[in-house]
């Protein structure tokens, strides 16, 4: 490969990396004169026609992508067996070798990578497409430090529908979301998740779920609960371990309901405002029971450093760093101290002490100008307004607030308000000339309502496009829209019959009413076909054909002529007088009584059971006989005179000279 | 004994990676193999064909002394598919166009009215009995493992896109854990033993009313191998039936 040029304009210059499906090699590009990366695809496409389109797919809405922290597609390519990807050379490691050398990281050089991440994934969100497969091995880090998000889509566009059976799976499931492992459908909650845990593993050095086999990680995914960060590392402040818990939740809904919001909160996660943040924890609703929360996060509150924390009135920004509890000491002692001093700010809260500090107040689905009035009424200042499609919240309606209502905040101090811009529209593409399956499977990553196929009889091939509703370029929001594709079923199929026995006038008929283009190929002999009838076709019956296909057929014209031979013999016939009339005698040269002669013939034409010639004689007679025998035949002849045989004879085809 | 084996390449597949044979000793006793081979780049037919010719040749390796209890027959089966993984293994380490290879593998001992089966993947043994299919063996797959464990259902586990991972492989890995079975074979029953290309097309239940109506075994074999490529025939589809030799002539 390497010298190899492809393309006509890529010359390969060494080896960068293999994988499992693979070859990553670095090239140069002529026409452009850089250096580009180019995966080599390790995979024999030939008959899977539908993979090999849903692999070109995957790679080309991925070339779409434009972003610092993606690397970027440049071109998708065929080369005989070949098939490749161009893409932008990133020189540096993966993320997964920087984590072997570099982890664990703290959280101040950790958040700096996941917002990064966080970053391009939601960029590609934002334009539709789901990666399925974040994990460090997919990541790229530069010699400055910038990480960049590769294969999008594309390593499970390959390996989720192949049939090949594969026995190196462990690799896989590290970072797979609950939903994945179960079989379903990637979302973009499901990167969310791998992201969840990318975030683990940076701080930790290590993956939250291990084990022998992928069916045991897979499991773990499912049943258990991520583990704490804190656990190991009890200076990672709680609010930074909540954004794992929130973004590696079980159920897709508890997640983050977009990367942004992941963006916004690991953005936030060091200030010092969220020194005091909870665990976090699935809303009460669930099956799960979770009666005792309080008990649950005692261990945290008896930690010195936190019990400062949560005093009200000492403001004094605390170190992010909590050093790790010096002694364990009787629990009991600090939970009542813990219980005094929440009962305390309970009743200080109450008869109004906390003047300086203020609730947010509850302005969602509130207009935007009401919401701002509200907030300020209440002693806040509005810090940025961003405007955002929202499932919930109609157009102009506020749909989220940063602090969230119920927070405590000091007076003065800045509400970022989120607008909606009403529920996320799409523009609908123009999918004709498209394959329906595929248009489905990626329509259904957007929600629609529902996606339904029309089918008719049309000359494209079966699966095709033919027309949809809505129409092209028409902005729809997918939640509430059901598409309608007209799609082809392939021309209409008639099955074939047998056409053997037909004469030409019934395959005129046929031709008819099927609508297939009879034709006669040849006329030939046939010893079991009649004459005029049709001997064999092609394609054979039973067959499902188009319309107007082309059948062959072959016509017998009778069994073939077979080469035939002669036996010719003059027989005398000797007239004899009977010698029991006397009167024969007496007559003399009176006349004769007639004698009956009969021969018999088998040949070709002529059996046994009837005489060919019956005649009387009254004296001596020649006779020709003639016995024509085809090939392989048997025949013979007999005279009779009367009773009398006078001769007789049988022999075989090769018996005559 | 009577059995009838047929592979065939499916209609979407270059490479057909399925091995399938039946050997039979003197004294009556016969082995059937099947095997899927898979990995190391195109190198699972490799795999598949080792795994059954080694059996073979194992098997072979009897004719002084059969083992004569279902203990012995599992400590042989056991015996030889560690062999059998340890010489593949050992290939596949040695050429980097073999790295990774491996094969599922089904083996089936036959002597008298005793069937004794060594299982490894994703490849299966059914046994058709008065009327009745029972799948014996159970699929080391990964799917299979999370519906064992109750994470997903039957439905779910059909169309999951990982139903293709398999969580054993013979050659794959340097050692091996075999499934060992061990039934009664009376006259009538059937013993079928096919790949994932048959199983994941025609159901247990049609397979039965192929398996138990007219005909002979080749022609059965012959129809359940036809109707998976109706359905698609996207993999190699291989099926070994055998029929106690006591079932009649009918059967053959």
């Amino acid at each position: 490969m390497i010298g190899n040029r492809i393309g006509d304009r890529y010359d390969i210059i060494g080896t960068i990396g293999e994988g499992g499906m693979s070859k990553v090699y670095l090239a140069h590009d002529l026409i452009l004169d850089r250096d580009v990366a180019i995966k080599v695809l390790n995979y024999d496409f030939a008959h899977e026609e539908e993979l090999k389109r849903r692999f070109q797919r995957e790679a080309l809405s991925a070339t779409s992508l434009t972003h610092p922290n993606i690397v970027n597609i440049f071109d998708v390519g065929e080369e005989d067996e070949l098939h490749y990807l161009v893409m932008e050379y990133v020189k540096g490691m993966t993320l997964k070798r920087y984590i072997l050398e570099n982890g664990p990281l703290p959280p101040e050089k950790a958040i700096p990578i996941m917002l990064q991440l966080v970053a391009a994934i939601s960029n590609a969100h934002h334009n539709g497409i789901v990666h399925r497969d974040v994990k460090p091995q997919n990541i790229l880090m530069d010699e400055e430090g910038n990480v960049k998000i590769t294969d999008f889509g594309i390593a499970m566009a390959l390996t989720a529908t192949s049939h090949t059976k594969t026995n190196s799976v462990l690799g896989t499931v590290h970072y797979l979301s609950p939903e994945q492992a179960r079989g379903g459908m990637a979302t973009k909650k499901s990167d969310i998740y791998s992201l969840g845990i990318v975030f683990y593993e940076l701080l930790t050095g290590k993956l939250p779920f291990s084990a022998e086999s992928a069916v045991a990680v897979a499991l773990k995914h499912l049943q258990e609960e991520t583990p704490s960060v804190r656990a190991e590392f009890p200076a990672i402040p709680q609010s930074v371990e909540n954004i794992i818990l929130k973004a590696t939740a079980k159920d897709p809904r508890h997640r983050y309901v977009s990367a942004d919001e992941m963006y916004d909160d690991l953005q936030t996660s060091l200030d010092p405002s969220r020194h005091d943040e909870t665990k976090f924890a699935l809303p009460f609703d669930e099956d799960e029971t979770r009666a005792l929360p309080v008990i649950k996060d005692v261990p945290h509150l008896i930690d010195p450093e936190d019990t400062v924390k949560i005093e009200p009135v000492k403001p004094a920004p605390v170190q992010p760093a909590a050093k790790p509890a010096k002694k364990k000491r009787k629990k009991w002692p600090w939970l009542l101290v813990v219980l005094l001093l929440i009962a305390a700010g309970a009743v200080l809260y109450l008869t109004g002490v906390f003047d300086r500090k203020v609730t947010v107040p509850n302005v969602l689905g509130k207009s935007e100008a009401d919401a701002i009035a509200l907030l300020e009424d209440s002693g806040f200042t509005i810090d940025d307004k961003l405007e955002q499609p929202s499932e919930e919240y109609e157009s102009g309606e506020v749909f989220r607030t940063i602090p969230e209502a119920g927070k405590e905040r000091d007076k003065g101090s800045a509400v970022k308000l989120y607008v909606s811009t009403g529920k996320e529209t799409m523009t609908f593409s123009d999918y004709k000339g498209r394959e329906f399956k595929s248009v489905k499977e990626r329509l259904d990553t957007y929600g629609f309502r529902s996606v339904v196929p029309e089918e008719v009889y049309d000359d494209k091939p079966a699966g095709t496009i033919l027309d949809q509703d809505p129409e092209p370029e028409s902005e729809v929001v997918p939640s509430e829209t059901d598409v309608i594709f007209t799609v082809s079923k392939g021309p209409e199929l008639v099955t074939l019959e047998s056409l053997i026995g037909y004469t030409d006038d019934q395959l005129t008929k046929y031709a008819k009413s099927s609508g297939f283009n009879i034709t006669v190929k040849k006329r030939t002999h046939s010893d079991s076909i009649p004459a005029g009838q049709v001997m064999s076709q092609d394609p054979s019956a039973g067959q499902s054909l188009p319309i107007g296909a082309e059948i062959s057929v072959i016509v017998s014209k009778g069994p073939a002529q077979k080469p035939v031979k002669l036996y010719a013999k003059r027989i005398k016939i000797p007239y004899e007088a009977e010698d029991t009339d006397d009167s024969s005698e007496d007559g003399g040269d009176e006349e004769r009584a007639p004698q009956t002669v009969r021969i018999y013939i088998q040949d070709r034409s002529h059996s046994m059971t009837d005489p060919v010639e019956e005649f009387e004689i009254t004296e001596d007679t020649e006779k020709q006989i003639t016995v024509e025998l085809e090939e392989g035949q048997r025949g013979g002849y007999k005279v009779l005179r009367g009773t009398t045989i006078i001769d007789e004879k049988t022999f075989d085809y090769k018996d005559i000279q | 004994m009577l059995f009838s084996i047929r592979t065939d390449i499916g209609r979407k597949r270059t490479f057909n990676e399925d091995q399938a044979a039946c050997f039979e000793l003197d004294d009556g006793t016969v082995l059937a193999v099947i095997a899927d081979g898979m990995g190391g780049h195109r190198s699972g037919d490799v795999a598949s064909a080792m795994a059954v010719r080694l059996m073979g040749e194992h098997f072979d390796g009897l004719r002084d002394g059969v083992p004569r209890s279902a203990d012995m027959w599992a400590e042989w089966l056991d015996e030889s598919v560690r062999k059998v993984n340890r010489l593949i293994y050992e290939k596949a380490q040695s050429a980097p166009e073999h790295d990774g290879m491996g094969t599922t593998l089904e083996a089936a001992v036959i002597q008298g009215g005793d069937c004794h089966i060594a299982h490894v993947g994703d490849s299966r043994v059914y046994l058709v009995r008065s009327g009745e299919i029972t799948q014996i063996t159970k699929d080391h797959s990964y799917v299979n493992a999370l519906l064992a464990s109750g994470e997903i259902t039957e439905a779910e586990a059909e169309v999951h896109p990982q139903r293709n991972w398999i969580m054993r492989a013979v050659g794959s890995e340097k050692s091996i854990t075999s499934d060992f079975y061990h039934f009664r074979f009376h006259p009538g029953d059937y013993l079928l033993m096919c790949t994932d290309g048959l199983s994941n097309k025609v159901e247990p239940e049609t397979m039965r009313v192929l398996i138990s109506g007219g005909g002979t075994l080749d022609g059965k074999v012959a129809q359940l191998i036809d109707l998976a490529n109706e359905r698609g025939g996207e993999d190699n589809i291989t099926a070994v039936l055998l029929a106690h030799p006591a079932s009649g002539a009918g059967a053959l």
